[in-house]
């Protein structure tokens, strides 16, 4: 395998630390590394089996033991508010910004650093400096070519007479209620609810999960769906290309339908091992960390110079609908609204 | 030990119980003593069980207090919960404990020491059932089963064993042959037991003596001898064994009624001449007969082997049964002769007035 | 005093929903509760309620007397075989149909998988009780002029009628708290939407006033249950213990017979464990090690062990205070544990976080805090399946224990609780299965590093990786199905009527 070379300059300048830039040979990331030591525990939303590889080439190189927590991310943000200051854990590592925004709001987090939050543009991450985005994902269309060989590029498309009933979304899942979040910043508290209304009125399928959407558009289940760009991807990777039907249709330039989420991360205040807790969320902003995700799970990563995956446009050249991500908390009013439209119970 | 054979072994005083507004139990008096054997004959659901579950311990009365060995158990100070009472209880149904053996049911109030086994075999053999020891209950028969918890009853020793309805479940065959084993194991364990029945055949061929519980009372307590013969109440003369039930009038220390003058065995207690109702038993009726007779038509008749009853009717709108020996039984039909042996019963008839 | 332990820890759960029910104002209560779509989704809940029960309670009659009283051959084997479903997770089951079908997904599919999967709740304690039922009461019946189908009903069903309330009761909660059928199924039930209100929208208010309503739905439906159970006397009166019964003749009757049992057992068993290997074959799982899946099943055992262990110490008071000294408190303090089982598991999770944090903070996140979650969770299980069994022993046994010399404490290790026995190892198995393939609260309080069987399983679906999820639900259902096979022999086989 291949010794990855980590840069932890901002790590040096965050804390002090003397860090030299780690060399390209074998050893040297263990000899040069700074010693930092202790144990944190991180609650992840993101599957361990996914970040288990990137966590160890940290502990590997700062010596920091991590503890693992998986859960889905609403979930573990539920038990982070219950738990407050009592918390066992340290870094809050989160498949949403809606989840993070929750728990930033309910004052739980440290501020970063201004040498972390520069890596990351201003748009994905926390007004309050509070959380960073670690990487970028996409709201897309996934649709059935067969079933909509021409399928929309627009939210408003999706209202047409076409695709009454052929639309598959997770109304429970949170990257479906930060798309209608966002959809509630752009157009407003009542533009939002006459959108909702009237795809409400399309008679959607609920689906649990995304990954369950876009197989049921694959299957033909349903023709369109609304999910993540990744999940197509991860389909074709475990299946081969030639066995995936389902296809993304990235949304037309400045559409609510194309908003661009961020998993990220934050510091727990009642951490009791900052200095590490820290060192992780550098190590996730890495150039390191930054191509496994775009690599490994087909994010965009955040880092400037940091390519995308193969086969994906720029984040660029999406041109998502801008907003500010801090304003993605509001889950619970978008609940409230989902609720009244009928779209999240029925 | 001197005046053991004196003090009782249970003794109840005052005993109420009521479950609701229903008065089960309403001041029981009664006493047993040590080494004998007492019935308490009543009717189903007249509160035997409840008087024998208070003595257990397993109810607390209202009212009322409990000795056991002269030591109170059940008063309303205080109530002595079941397993310090050393009270012995054989159920109705037996109730062994189906997932122990019989061993381990007989063992079941035993400590667990040297002597237990020899104690367990001695109660067996006490029961007449040696040799079941590893057996299962549900591999027993009825009869066994029985015995086997009296056995289980008898093992520590108790002061006084209570047995509910010891023979009500078993057929008639073999009723008498385990009330006789019974019987036999009491005696030889020389212990005190006190026999819930309903069936007063049983109670007066049992027991030393017979307390008959009416309406929540005991309406006699006596030896079985005397309460047959001298029956306190006119109720209880119907209660306990056949009695035919007469008309009568008083006349100083006899008795006039369709069956002719009779003796009384008590005149006390009655008025000089009034009516009464005249008790007469069956089998004291005698066809035929020397003396004073009364005719009658023979109505029909019952053939029991050694004896039969015969239903006559006297002529005055009475109708009487007598127990008359085999091969003396009259035809249906017939006009016998009849005369009464020995002395008579008479209450105050309740009904007149 | 243990009861009452039982009773504060599983009312733990509506501490918590109180408080936060409450925290933001009773208007909000009262909005929360008028609106609409609360009325809808109790309806929808109570639908799906209805049909499970009803299904189960023939199924899992049916399977009982089949092979508890009727001639079937094979039916020694075939005791066992039903009571496998338990092994069986309903998230894994309904993903299983509608991965297989999706068409299957609604309302019929929600019945369809949690009927198959519920029904051993039914189905276990109807066999145990049928086993204890008097065949002479029976065969009066008979002798009085009653054919065979007229006693079964008139007498066999209606002397079985508490175990099978009691197993209806906990079927009805387990579907009123069931997520993963209904989450799989698409079927929008109360569950549903508390989930959405904790892990979506952050509202735990909403959450909790939501499950406070469920909590009423449970209390109704248990209050009734005592209703339907009555004070039916059931212990036999009579000289002895019982016989055995000799079996019914099916005779022409067999294949239908058989045709039900494979029909059940194929669809609650069969078909769900094919769909793992399908997923184990077809995904080439190779991705997963070894190690990785015996350390889960490794702590999977432990923990069910724990948790086993602990809740029948909890039930086995509760069920005994049930039966035994019936009054309110009793009563009360035997409802209370079964209304946090209506509880969707992450409500209980997130309950116990709330007091783990507050009053237990050196045992959060660690095996006691999860084991009292797995308590709160089962205690109803072992609880019914304890009073199930202390119905039929006879007070009077007991009795002749207390003039024997026995104390009251003395009389329930001696005798009650050997003769309910049967049924304590009834409730350790559901404990042990149920606890076994949990999975919100496992997920919120196991202690971190810990990873079970449930939680790996949970992981790799979570990323729609059936490849890594084969092993792991293998595992689960292989491992879940030999306790079960195990516990149901000796529960429900007994010696065969000696002739």
């Amino acid at each position: 395998m291949r010794r990855a070379t980590v840069r932890f300059g901002l790590f040096a300048a965050a804390f002090g630390v003397f860090a030299a830039s780690c060399g390209s040979d074998d050893n040297s990331s263990s000899s040069d590394a700074p010693a930092v030591g202790g144990t944190i525990t991180v609650y992840s939303g993101r599957s361990e089996d996914l970040v288990k590889p990137l966590l160890d080439q940290f502990s590997e190189s700062t010596g920091v033991t991590v503890e693992f927590r998986g859960g889905d991310s609403g979930e573990l943000a539920a038990q982070l508010l219950t738990e407050g200051d009592a918390s066992p854990a340290d870094v809050f590592f989160s498949q949403d910004a809606g989840a993070l925004g929750a728990v930033d709001n309910e004052g739980l987090f440290a501020t970063l650093v201004d040498d972390v939050l520069a890596v990351v543009p201003a748009e994905y991450r926390a007004t309050s400096g509070n959380w960073i985005g670690t990487s970028g994902r996409a709201r897309v269309f996934v649709y059935n070519p067969e079933l909509a060989p021409e399928p929309p590029t627009t939210i408003d498309e999706l209202l047409e007479p076409q695709w009454k009933g052929k639309i598959g979304f997770a109304p429970t899942n949170a990257s479906w209620q930060s798309f209608v979040t966002g959809l509630r910043v752009l157009r407003g508290e009542d533009g939002a609810r006459a959108w909702l209304e009237a795809f409400a009125a399309q008679d959607p399928v609920p689906f649990e999960k995304n990954s369950a959407v876009r197989d049921a558009v694959n299957i033909g289940e349903v023709a369109l769906g609304l999910v993540n760009h990744y999940y197509v991807y991860e389909k074709i990777a475990a299946e081969g290309a030639d066995a995936v039907v389902v296809k993304n249709q990235f949304v037309a330039p400045g559409d609510p339908g194309g908003l661009v989420n961020v998993a990220g991360v934050g510091i727990l205040k009642s951490s009791d091992n900052p200095v590490a807790s820290a060192a992780l969320v550098e190590f996730l902003l890495s150039e390191i960390g930054q191509k496994f995700f775009a690599e490994t799970t087909y994010e965009y990563p955040l880092r400037a110079g940091v390519p995308t995956a193969d086969g994906l446009p720029s984040l660029d050249s999406l041109d998502p609908p801008s907003i500010d991500l801090g304003d993605l908390d509001t889950i619970a009013a978008t609940q409230e609204l989902l609720s009244d439209v009928g779209l999240l119970t029925r | 030990m001197a005046g053991e054979r004196v003090k009782p072994a249970l003794e109840v005083c005052g005993l109420t119980k009521s479950f609701g507004t229903h008065w089960v139990l309403d001041g029981i008096d009664l006493v047993v003593l040590r080494g004998s054997v007492t019935a308490i004959l009543g009717p189903s659901g007249g509160g035997k069980t409840t008087l024998l579950r208070i003595i257990a311990g397993f109810e607390v009365p209202d009212a009322g207090t409990v000795m056991i060995d002269g030591s109170t158990v059940a008063s309303p100070s205080e109530n002595v919960p079941p397993e310090r009472r050393r009270v012995g209880v054989v159920p109705q149904e037996g109730a062994l404990f189906p997932h122990l053996d019989v061993a381990g049911n007989v063992g079941f109030g035993l400590p667990r020491n040297s002597e237990r086994n020899d104690r367990i075999d001695h109660v067996l053999d006490l029961v007449g059932l040696p040799g079941v020891r590893r057996m299962r209950p549900h591999q027993l028969s009825g009869g066994q089963q029985h015995r086997v918890a009296l056995a289980r009853a008898l093992a520590p020793r108790p002061s006084i064993v209570v047995l509910d309805e010891p023979f009500a479940s078993l057929d008639a065959g073999l009723r008498a042959q385990v009330r006789d084993e019974v019987l036999a194991a009491l005696e030889g364990a020389n212990t005190t037991a006190l026999i819930v029945t309903h069936d007063q055949q049983e109670a007066l061929s049992v027991a030393d003596q017979v307390a008959v519980l009416l309406d929540g009372r005991i309406a006699q307590c006596a030896d079985p001898v005397t309460l047959y013969e001298a029956p306190a109440s006119l109720d209880l003369a119907t209660f306990v064994g056949e009695a035919i039930v007469l008309d009568g009038e008083v006349e100083g220390e006899t008795v006039r009624c369709g069956l002719g003058i009779l003796d009384l065995r008590d005149s006390s207690g009655l008025p000089g001449a009034g009516r009464v109702r005249v008790v007469v038993r069956p089998e004291q009726i005698e066809i035929p007969s020397a003396g004073r007779a009364v005719a009658g038509t023979v109505l029909s008749r019952v053939f029991y082997g050694h004896d039969g009853l015969v239903r006559i009717d006297l002529g005055d709108g009475s109708i009487v049964t007598a127990r008359v020996q085999a091969g003396r039984l009259p035809e249906p039909g017939a006009t016998v002769a009849l005369c009464v042996r020995g002395p008579v019963s008479a209450f105050v008839d309740s009904r007149s007035s | 005093m243990p009861a009452v332990l039982a009773a504060v820890i599983a009312l733990a759960p509506i501490w918590y929903l109180i408080d936060r029910a409450v925290s933001r104002g009773l208007i909000e209560v009262v909005d929360e509760l008028w609106r609409r779509r609360t009325l809808d989704l109790v309806l929808r809940s109570l639908a799906l309620c209805a049909a499970v029960t009803a299904i189960t309670a023939v199924i899992g009659v049916t399977a009982a007397w089949l092979v508890v009283r009727s001639d079937l051959p094979g039916r020694a084997a075939l005791r066992i075989l039903l009571a496998l479903p338990l092994a069986i997770p309903s998230y894994l089951a309904a993903f299983a149909w509608v991965s297989w079908r999706p068409q299957l997904a609604g309302f019929g599919g929600a019945v369809l998988v949690l009927s198959l999967v519920s029904y051993p709740f039914v189905y276990l304690p109807a066999a145990a009780a049928l086993r204890h039922i008097d065949p002479a009461q029976e065969e009066v019946a008979r002798s009085l002029g009653r054919g065979r189908i007229h006693t079964a009903v008139g007498l066999t069903f209606r002397q079985i009628k508490p175990a099978v309330t009691a197993g209806s009761l906990l079927v009805a909660l387990y579907v009123l708290s069931d997520f993963g059928a209904v989450a799989a199924m698409r079927y929008e039930s109360f569950t549903w939407v508390i989930y959405g209100a904790y892990r979506a929208g952050f509202n735990p208010s909403r959450a909790a006033i939501l499950a406070l309503t469920l909590v009423l739905i449970a209390l109704v439906l248990v209050v009734a249950e005592g209703r339907v159970r009555g004070r039916a006397d059931t212990a036999r009166v009579g000289s002895g213990t019982a016989r055995a019964a000799t079996p019914v003749r099916l005779g022409r009757a067999t294949p239908v017979a058989y045709l039900f049992v494979a029909v059940v057992l194929g669809a609650g068993v069969g078909f769900p464990i094919y769909r793992v290997v399908h997923w184990v074959t077809a995904y080439q799982s190779t991705s997963v090690g070894l190690d990785s899946v015996a350390a889960a099943l490794f702590e999977t055992l432990r923990l069910s062990i724990l948790a086993s262990v602990a809740v029948v110490l909890l039930a086995v008071p509760v069920g005994v205070l049930a039966v035994r000294y019936r009054g309110r408190t009793s009563a009360a303090i035997e409802r209370s544990t079964f209304v946090a089982h209506a509880l969707p598991g992450i409500v209980v999770a997130i309950a116990l976080v709330f007091v783990g944090v507050r009053i237990l903070r050196p045992f959060y996140l660690e095996t006691p805090l999860l084991v009292l979650g797995y308590v709160v969770l089962c205690l109803p299980l072992a609880v019914a399946a304890v009073r199930t069994s202390v119905e039929l022993s006879s007070v009077r046994v007991e009795e002749v224990a207390r003039s024997l010399g026995c104390t009251p404490r003395a009389v329930a290790w001696r005798v009650t609780t050997p003769l309910a026995l049967p049924g304590i190892a009834v409730g350790a198995a559901l404990v042990f299965l149920t606890t076994m393939k949990e999975l919100p609260i496992t997920l919120v309080l196991h202690p971190t590093g810990v990873e079970t069987l449930a939680t790996r399983l949970w992981a790799a679906t979570s990323v729609s990786d059936y490849a890594a999820a084969g092993p792991y639900a293998l595992a689960l259902v292989i491992f879940g199905a030999i306790p079960t096979a195990l516990l149901t022999g000796a529960v429900t086989s007994r010696s065969e009527p000696a002739r």
